[in-house]
C-alpha cells in the first residue's frame, strides 16, 4: 500500500500521509475546521462533533477528528446538513452551559449565527465545583 | 416475527410470512382495533420508528415494500392508536424515553434529547411558539446526522414524522390555551 492518499477537501486536491485524519488533512490545505473536545496533545474521542464534516456518500455526517483520509474520498466541510449541525450543538451548549469562559466558542457561535434564546425552555446545567485535589479545581457547570 | 401492540383486540406477537399486508395482519388475524374503533396512527419499529396512518394499512410487510413505502421496521414491532388518543401525549413519552436513555457521551443527543423533552413538556401544556417546529426540527436532524451512535441517531425519527403527518400540533397558540385532544 501507497505511503501517501489523495483525496480533495472542499474541491481542493491534496495529497497527504496515510491514515492521518480529516481535520490533519484539512489543517495542511489551510481549511479550519471547529473543535471543541479535540486537543493536540490527547487521545480525541469525537464526542461534542461539532467537527462534523459531510463526506459523499456516507450515511451520516463523520467526526473529522478521529475519521481517517481515505483514497478518494470527497469531503464537503461546509454544507448545509454540517452548518445546522454546528449552528445547533452551539445553541444547544450555549443554553446548557456558563460559556462566559470560553472565548473560542463564543467565537463560533458568532461565525455560526448561533441564536441560542430560540430554546428558553432550557435547563441550565449547574453541578457544585469540585475541589477535592491541590492541582486543580473542576467546575462543570462552564 | 411481528408484535402488535397497542388499541388492539388481540396484541401479541404474530408469526407471518413477509408480504402479508399490514391491513390482514391487524384485521384478519389480530381482530382490528379495539372496540371497533377507527386506528389513527401507527408507530413501525418502536420508539426509533415512525408514525403512518389508515393511508399505509396496504402496505406489504416486507423489508423492501416498507422502505419503498418509507417507513421503518427495526425488529418487527408496530403499535396502533385509536382515535381517541392524544398524539402530544405519545411524543411527550417518546421524547421523555430517549432524555433517559441517551448515554450522555455526544453533544447533540445528551442536549438534543432534553431539549426536545423540554419543547414537548411545554407543547402538552398547551403552550406553543412559533418557533417550536423549526426547533425541533433542527434538532432532530442534528441529532440524525451527527450522533455518535444509532440511539441518537433515530432518537428524533418518531418525532420528525409525527411532525410532517400532524404539523396542527405544532401550530403557535396567541396564548396559553389549552388544545382540545379532540383530533382528527
Amino acid at each position: 500500500m501507497s505511503q501517501h492518499v489523495t483525496l480533495t477537501i472542499d474541491d481542493q486536491k491534496a495529497t497527504v500521509p496515510a491514515g492521518i485524519t480529516i481535520l490533519k488533512a484539512a489543517q495542511q490545505l489551510g481549511i479550519s475546521i471547529p473543535t471543541i473536545c479535540y486537543h493536540n496533545y490527547c487521545t480525541a474521542n469525537a464526542l461534542c462533533r461539532i467537527c462534523v464534516v459531510e463526506i459523499e456518500g456516507g450515511r451520516v455526517l463523520a467526526a473529522s477528528c478521529i475519521a481517517q483520509v481515505s483514497e478518494g474520498m470527497a469531503v464537503k466541510t461546509r454544507t448545509q446538513r454540517v452548518t445546522t449541525a454546528r449552528r445547533t450543538i452551539l445553541e444547544m451548549l450555549a443554553t446548557t452551559v456558563d460559556l462566559s469562559e470560553s472565548p473560542e466558542i463564543l467565537g463560533y457561535l458568532q461565525d455560526y449565527q448561533a441564536k441560542p434564546s430560540r430554546f428558553c425552555d432550557a435547563e441550565r446545567r449547574e453541578p457544585d465545583v469540585i475541589d477535592d485535589n491541590p492541582m486543580y479545581i473542576r467546575d462543570y457547570s462552564k | 416475527m411481528f408484535c402488535l401492540s397497542g388499541d388492539v383486540t388481540r396484541p401479541g406477537l404474530y408469526e407471518v410470512r413477509f408480504g402479508f399486508t399490514f391491513r390482514h395482519l391487524l384485521y384478519d388475524l389480530a381482530g382490528g382495533v379495539r372496540a371497533g374503533k377507527r386506528m389513527k396512527a401507527a408507530l413501525f419499529g418502536g420508539a426509533a420508528g415512525a408514525f403512518t396512518t389508515e393511508a399505509d394499512l396496504d402496505v406489504r410487510l416486507s423489508f423492501e415494500d416498507l422502505r419503498a413505502a418509507g417507513l421503518p421496521l427495526g425488529s418487527g414491532v408496530i403499535t396502533v392508536f385509536d382515535e381517541n388518543r392524544d398524539m402530544r401525549d405519545v411524543l411527550l413519552r417518546l421524547t421523555r424515553f430517549f432524555n433517559e436513555e441517551s448515554c450522555g457521551k455526544c453533544f447533540p443527543c445528551q442536549m438534543g434529547t432534553r431539549r426536545q423533552y423540554e419543547i414537548m413538556q411545554r407543547v402538552m401544556d398547551g403552550i406553543v411558539y412559533a418557533g417550536d417546529a423549526a426547533s425541533l426540527k433542527d434538532v432532530g436532524w442534528t441529532m440524525t446526522d451527527s450522533s455518535l451512535c444509532g440511539l441518537g441517531q433515530t432518537a428524533a425519527s418518531a418525532l420528525l414524522s409525527a411532525m410532517r403527518l400532524w404539523p396542527e400540533i405544532f401550530e403557535p397558540q396567541a396564548d396559553a390555551i389549552q388544545i382540545s385532544p379532540d383530533r382528527k
